[in-house]
């Protein structure tokens, strides 16, 4: 996992990837209990080309000099299957640029604030977010203020306030 | 609606005290703890047709 992260860092430092951030299962690991997960979801801002299109290709590419092949939606970075997801939204986007720099061992590694990965997970409102969401409000340190503003902001207060009964 | 009795509640403050125990663990041990929980789950998950590879761990 460390070597992971290195790698990860060094996407950056190359300007393979703008800057990315842990999220998902793996980046509610670091506030909460661990959950069985089979993946480690990478949110990532990506340099668009010419026409403003984003896409993962050239990332791919570069990894696969580096000897990291594609498997299905992952590529397998240092044994560990990583998912690249360009950020896709405003939230994201946001998540991505406030997200802070936890140690890995003796490796910087960018995390989601806890507040965003909560805000994602009832945007993106599956079963296991809802879970999540619970995990998260139980065990983690939220800052109850900067959530409600993150929901307002955008537009997910309805539906948080149904989650977080 | 029927009242929880004190026996179960003071098994559910357990179980929370001991989820927030592992919540408190510092990022490295969660990895080692969700590796021994991929090892056990992976072979169901294949059998269900699905993806599962067990993270290579940092002593590999």
């Amino acid at each position: 996992m460390e070597k992971t992260f290195q790698v990860l860092n060094r996407l950056v430092d190359e300007g393979i990837i703008g800057r990315y951030a842990v999220g998902g299962a793996m980046g509610a690991m670091f506030y909460a209990e661990p959950v069985s997960t089979f993946d480690l979801d990478i949110f990532v801002v990506l340099p668009s080309l010419a026409s403003g299109l984003i896409i993962l290709t050239p990332l791919y590419e570069h990894l696969s000099t580096l000897g990291y092949k594609s498997d299905g939606e992952c590529v397998d970075i240092e044994g560990v299957p990583v998912q690249f997801l360009p950020a896709y939204n405003d939230l994201v986007e946001e998540a991505l640029s406030e997200a802070m720099t936890n140690q890995y061992k003796s490796t910087p590694v960018r995390v989601m604030r806890v507040e965003h990965l909560i805000a994602i997970a009832i945007q993106t409102g599956r079963a296991k977010d809802r879970v999540r969401v619970g995990l998260l409000l139980d065990e983690a340190s939220v800052d109850r203020t900067r959530l409600d503003n993150i929901l307002r902001r955008h537009s997910l207060e309805e539906r948080g306030r149904s989650w977080m009964r | 609606m029927d009242e929880m009795t004190d026996e179960m509640s003071r098994v559910l403050a357990a179980k929370l005290e001991r989820r927030m125990a592992l919540a408190r663990l510092p990022y490295e041990e969660k990895v080692k703890i969700l590796i021994e929980l991929q090892a056990i789950a992976a072979p169901l998950v294949r059998a269900r047709g699905k993806k599962a590879v067990v993270f290579r761990s940092d002593q590999e």
